[in-house]
């Protein structure tokens, strides 16, 4: 239809009909569209005049596809299309016209939803008037919305039951809760009437909700122990309806009082109006009772750290117990050790009782171990509770108590470190039931009493300790200076203050010492211990400390500067301080002023150098004046000698060897003395070298058993088998002590033995061994008196032992000064008649070797060999000497033995002599005037290494009177060969020539064993020793055995040589080379040494060569010492 | 009233003061509904009361209740609620204008027991027209004035309502000068 033609069924108008069906469409038999309404494109947009049916349109109601045909077989039927392009559904009536032919769809769109509406352009204009299709989306959208709310309100509906039943839900628990808690839950009306009360109400107060229903709780929990300011307050709150919370003594029902602690909580309506009031209570008994004890506790502690005496603090401790439990009385009882009783001591009690008669009594009393309740608690350390005197024992005392209304008492200990010092009895006025946990309480204060009386006794202690310390550093001579152990200055005493000027206030609190000292000195000493300690020590406080850091007190001398800048010197001594663990705490500095001492000491000084003087003096006035006697008793003694020479009628001859004998005891005496002087003067030194001590021994046996055995005197020699082998000492020393202990041992025994015991006190090679020597023999024995005197020189036994055993009285005073020398002691032990022990204790460092002991044994003495003869050929002399007499009695005595000899009268003369003379020997004496012996023998020594000299070296023998130490070293150093003393005796110089030879005319060198020079002096000086200390008779016999003895040694040396008993060998020449020593016998000492030590490193095959040099050796020494024998005759 | 114009000053004031806000109002107003059905019937006075209420709680005039409201209405409530039926009523402000006394009839038609107002647009040029509004209702004038202004943002294009003549003044019904400015689109 054309929107301006005519109309389809030809009456309506085609605009009309368009607006009434805007959607329509209208096709012919052919299915092809010839009509559309003008809305129709929006929904349908290829719908336009000659498109086929199908190709719109899908029949969706009824199925199948839309067709004229179908359309025609169903009329009256509604049909729901759908666009096959936009998908809309197109919902109408079919109108068949038969002329022309014609379907007509009268379509509107079928929406279900409202933003179809948007979605397919469509407005409202599109529809027709009348069509309802937009209105009811409307209402469809309406009813969405009205679904949705009803949905929510649904929602909301069960969100709120949900609320409702777990609100519910709580309040059922909270109901349960209510009901069933321990506390008591009370909900009263707005005027505090009850309404509902739990099970825990009834619990606590022993009243049943029916009962205490319409009534205030107040009316009947409250009694007269309820603070009123506390009721008052409850109440007061209840009025302004606001909640409170507090605590208050309540009433159980049987009386019980309790402690509750209440908060009450007004409940409002809706309107805010209060309805109801709910109370919570709880049981606090236990807590106040716990705060109670706390407070007791708390109050006992500070009142022990108050001050006071012990008594007033424990009586305040008293008071505050009684007062804070309510208690009317207190008695301190303290335990006096001595008697184990308590006795009354402190008391408190209410000022408002009057238990006068009580107090009265109990200060009368006095209570032993178990007696009444304060002994009881004395017997068990326990604490005891009497609840109800009325129950209790009818003691006089609890009678009394009652008489003054005491009705109850406690009684705890006070204890500290496990001891009771005392008993607290605290008494109340009513009974009262035993309450474990303050019996507790009061026990812990008992022990806090008693750790309060001990600290206070430590601080009384240190308190007095602090005013002694006080004292001291106030009233020392000495200054004090301490310091922290950074070294602050913390001490600085009055005499500190004096010394130094400084005042402690300018002091104290500096960090060093520096100022006192000269920092010169500071850095000297540094220097000095980081020598001494070997690492560094910083220049500084360390300097000061850090020696006495070590443990031992540092003292050292140190110039103090005064405040003013002045000097003086002090002696410092540090020490550190450690506290009980161990740690440094700091350091105590005492210096003393030592400016007195200082001059004293150079006072002193000069006064020793002064007596040195003259002691000096006195050892040189020795030494000349030995030198002035031995001159003219050596004319007097040689001039004998020379005399009993000649032909003397008996008479004359008797009194010749008189003369002479006294002129040998007079030299002996003065021997003594010389080598007496020597020692004082000390100008005797030791020797330090390895020796054996058997050897020593066995040596000094081995001179005196011929002696011993001549007055049938045994000698026994016992060593302990722990004293070492060898050791490092002076063994001639130690050898002249036990000759002149034995030697003087046998001179005083008649009859038995002497025993000689060695042990050791200690004895390892680090440090020196305690070795004690001991000489016991069974002679007469000594007094104390005499044993007192005995090492003093110039003293004997008595007098008559004077007459009978002779000597100086020198000896033992010489030992001990020898053992003084040495570092040890000497001693005597002995008793009249019972003999004498004599020891000696010797610090002597060992030496490790092996040990060869000398077994036990009582040595047999043997009879000792002839002397042998010297051989006669006679080599030519000079004889050098000033003095007349001298150089006749020498001449005498070469003349008598045959020796060729010319005088010169001073070195001088001597040198030109041996220049042009030929000599095979010289005697020089050393002290002359124009050339001394020295000088001259210098000269001579010269010429003698001259190229052009062609005799051999001339043996040069010394002269001299000067006895005294370093002379002998004196002439070898001047190229002296030997050496004799002077007075001349006739054997020392035959004895010194026979080492003279007749020399060749050309020097030559020959591989011979000389007996040298060195060999003789030493040999001679020996062997004058051995004389010395025994007698020359001794030393004879002793020389004499030893010759006898030694070819034997040899030859078992011989034998043993190479063999695998080494041992043996080395035991044989140890043995040789201890006898040898005896006599300066240096060569074979020497070689058997050597021999030793073979054996010892087990070198056999140098054995032989050895041997046969000591074989040579000793034929050469042969002769010689017999020269030396003969001397000593 | 439908429930629907509670439920929108419901959401007013919950989207823009919160849900607290809404009870106190609503406590305020002494209305205990907890939900408003969209198309059930509630008297009148509840909604006088909750916009009497809402300008007390929230500190503002009724009059700038009800424009706010008006806005909210059209804004949110009609374009939810009324979807099709909003969409359908043009396609500019004018359009929308000149349908909204055919849209009234519409909903009349819908709702026979409804007593909706009912609009008639007079002197429509391009920028303006005269709206007269016909109500049993009193003191709505106001929300009349938030609804065209919401129209105007809704059609981005911003309009005034000028109140020309008051039923409360003596008239006989509202009539507003509507103006607006044309935008590109």
């Amino acid at each position: 239809m054309s929107s301006g033609g005519s109309s389809i069924s030809g009456s309506i108008p085609s605009r009309e009909f368009m607006r009434a069906f805007p959607f329509y469409f209208a096709w012919d038999q052919d299915d092809c569209i010839v009509e559309v309404g003008p809305s129709l494109v929006k929904v349908c947009p290829l719908a336009a005049p000659g498109a086929r049916l199908q190709d719109l349109f899908q029949t969706m109601r009824p199925d199948g596809d839309f067709s004229d045909a179908i359309a025609r077989s169903m009329p009256d039927h509604l049909f729901l299309l759908k666009s096959r392009q936009s998908q809309c559904m197109l919902r109408g009536q079919v109108i068949i016209l038969s002329e022309p032919s014609l379907g007509i769809m009268l379509a509107t769109p079928w929406l279900t939803d409202p933003d179809q509406v948007a979605s397919l352009g469509l407005t409202m204009g599109d529809f027709a008037v009348h069509d309802q299709t937009l209105d009811l989306l409307q209402v469809l959208q309406v009813q969405r919305m009205a679904s949705a709310d009803l949905l929510k309100l649904n929602n909301r509906l069960r969100d709120q039951r949900t609320l409702l039943r777990e609100q519910e839900a709580n309040s059922r628990k909270l109901a349960l809760v209510a009901s069933r808690t321990d506390n008591a839950v009370i909900v009263t009306d707005a005027e505090g009437r009850i309404e509902w009360a739990n099970e825990g109400f009834t619990r606590m107060t022993g009243w049943e909700l029916a009962e205490v229903t319409g009534r205030t709780p107040g009316s009947f929990l409250q009694g007269p122990g309820s603070d009123p300011a506390t009721v008052s307050l409850m109440s007061r709150s209840l009025r302004e309806h606001k909640s409170v919370k507090t605590e208050i003594l309540n009433y159980h029902r049987s009386g019980r009082s309790y402690w509750t602690a209440i908060e009450i909580q007004p409940i409002r309506n809706e309107a805010g109006e209060v309805v109801n009031f709910m109370a919570l209570e709880s049981d606090v008994t236990q807590r106040k009772r716990d705060e109670k004890r706390r407070k007791l506790e708390y109050s006992a502690s500070r009142i022990l750290a108050e001050p006071g005496t012990v008594r007033q603090v424990s009586a305040r401790v008293i008071q505050m117990i009684c007062q804070q439990l309510g208690w009317t009385a207190g008695l301190l009882w303290m335990l006096e050790v001595d008697v184990k009783a308590l006795r009354l001591a402190e008391l408190w009690h209410d000022p408002l009782r009057d238990i006068a008669p009580f107090i009265a009594l109990s200060s009368k009393l006095r209570f032993g171990t178990g007696l009444h309740t304060p002994g009881r608690v004395l017997e068990t350390e326990q604490s005891q509770w009497c609840g109800d005197f009325e129950q209790s024992s009818d003691h006089p005392r609890v009678a009394c108590a009652l008489s003054c209304q005491l009705h109850a008492s406690i009684a705890f200990p006070i204890i500290a470190d496990g001891e009771i010092l005392g008993v607290v009895e605290l008494f109340a006025s009513e009974a009262v039931d035993p309450d474990e946990q303050l019996l507790q309480a009061l026990a812990g204060i008992g022990n806090q009493v008693g750790q309060f009386m001990v600290r206070k006794s430590s601080e009384d202690q240190l308190w007095r300790s602090n005013a002694f310390q006080k004292a001291v550093l106030d009233g020392a001579a000495h200054i004090i200076i301490s310091s922290t152990p950074d070294g602050t200055i913390v001490t600085f005493n009055h005499a500190a203050e004096q010394h130094l000027g400084y005042t402690a206030a300018e002091v104290i609190g500096l960090q060093t010492p520096a100022p006192f000292h000269l920092p010169e000195e500071i850095a000297a000493r540094a220097a000095a211990l980081t020598i001494e300690l070997g690492r560094p020590i910083e220049v500084g406080f360390e300097t000061f400390v850090a020696k006495s850091r070590l443990g031992k007190p540092d003292e050292c001398e140190w110039t103090y500067v005064r405040k003013d800048g002045s000097h003086f010197p002090v002696l410092l001594c540090v020490t550190t301080l450690y506290d009980m663990q161990g740690n440094v705490i700091g350091y105590l500095g005492i210096g003393s002023d030592i400016t007195e001492r200082k001059r004293a000491a150079q006072q002193l000084h000069k006064a020793k150098e002064i007596a040195e003087a003259a002691s000096q003096a006195k050892s040189d006035f020795l030494a000349t004046m030995s030198h002035e006697i031995r001159t003219p008793m050596n004319g007097i003694i040689g001039m004998s000698s020379l005399l009993l020479d000649t032909e003397l009628a008996p008479k004359q001859r008797e009194m010749v060897d008189a003369v002479r004998q006294s002129g040998d005891a007079l030299m002996t005496i003065i021997e003594d003395i010389l080598d007496f002087s020597k020692i004082e003067a000390r100008k005797l030194d030791l020797v330090e070298e390895a020796f054996r001590l058997d050897s020593v021994i066995g040596g000094v046996i081995d001179l005196l058993q011929h002696k011993a055995a001549s007055r049938h005197i045994g000698l026994i020699v016992r060593i302990a088998p722990d004293v070492p082998d060898s050791f490092m000492g002076d063994p001639g020393r130690i050898r002249q002590i036990l000759m002149n202990l034995v030697g003087n041992g046998i001179k005083f025994t008649d009859e038995g033995s002497i025993r000689i015991e060695v042990s050791c006190l200690t004895a390892t090679a680090a440090s020196p061994a305690s070795l004690e020597i001991s000489v016991n023999d069974t002679g007469i024995g000594m007094t104390a008196e005499q044993q007192s005197q005995l090492f003093q020189a110039f003293t004997q036994v008595d007098s008559s032992s004077k007459r009978r055993f002779g000597g100086t009285g020198l000896g033992l005073a010489i030992s001990r000064r020898l053992v003084e020398l040495m570092g040890g002691s000497i001693g005597v032990e002995s008793k009249r008649h019972e003999g004498s022990r004599f020891w000696v204790r010797l610090p002597l460092r060992v030496v490790e070797s092996q040990n060869v002991q000398i077994k036990d044994g009582l040595c047999v003495p043997e009879e000792p060999a002839p002397p042998s003869t010297a051989g006669d050929i006679k080599p030519r002399l000079l004889l050098v000497e000033d003095n007349e007499v001298n150089a006749r009695m020498a001449m005498m005595m070469l003349e008598k033995n045959g020796y060729p000899a010319e005088v010169a009268r001073d070195g001088e003369e001597a040198v030109e002599r041996f220049a042009s003379g030929v000599y095979d020997g010289i005697l020089m004496d050393c002290h002359m005037p124009n050339m001394d012996g020295y000088e001259a023998t210098r000269a001579i020594r010269e010429l003698e290494a001259s190229p052009l000299w062609q005799r051999p070296r001339c043996r040069i023998i010394a002269m001299t009177a000067n006895v005294m130490a370093g002379e002998r070293e004196r002439c070898l150093a001047a190229g002296m060969d030997d050496y004799v003393s002077k007075p001349l005796r006739a054997r020392m110089l035959t004895a010194a020539l026979h080492h003279v030879f007749v020399l060749p005319e050309t020097t030559a060198d020959t591989a011979a064993h000389h007996w040298s020079v060195d060999d003789a002096s030493a040999a001679e000086a020996a062997i004058r020793q051995l004389a010395e200390e025994l007698s020359a008779a001794d030393a004879v016999e002793l020389i004499e055995n030893w010759c006898k003895d030694t070819p034997e040694r040899i030859l078992e040396l011989e034998q043993l040589a190479g063999t695998d008993d080494q041992v043996s060998l080395r035991r044989t020449a140890h043995s040789l080379k201890g006898s040898s020593s005896l006599f300066g016998l240096t060569a074979i000492y020497s070689l058997c040494r050597e021999l030793e030590q073979t054996a010892e490193d087990n070198l056999r095959t140098s054995q032989h060569g050895l041997i046969a040099q000591l074989k040579q050796s000793f034929e050469s020494v042969g002769p010689e010492l017999r020269k030396l024998m003969l001397s000593l005759n | 009233m439908y429930g629907l114009v509670n439920k929108a000053i419901e959401e007013l004031i919950v989207t823009q003061f919160g849900e607290d806000r809404w009870e106190t109002i609503k406590q305020k107003a002494g209305i205990d509904i907890d939900v408003f059905i969209s198309n059930e019937g509630y008297s009148d006075d509840i909604t006088y009361q909750l916009v009497g209420a809402a300008a007390e709680v929230l500190g503002m005039t009724a009059r700038d209740v009800l424009i706010a409201f008006g806005e909210h209405w059209v804004l949110k409530t009609a374009s939810h609620g009324y979807g099709a039926m909003m969409s359908s009523g043009g396609a500019s402000l004018k359009e929308f204008l000149v349908n909204l006394p055919k849209f009234h009839t519409r909903v009349q038609m819908i709702y026979p027991n409804l007593q909706p107002p009912r609009f008639e647009c007079h002197d429509v040029q391009d920028t303006s027209m005269t709206l007269h509004y016909f109500t049993h209702r009193p003191g709505l004038t106001d929300f009349v004035v938030g609804l065209v202004q919401g129209l105007g943002k809704l059609y981005h294009t911003p309009a005034t309502a000028t109140v020309v003549a008051l039923k409360t003044a003596g008239a006989d019904h509202d009539i507003f000068e509507v103006n607006w400015t044309p935008t590109m689109t």
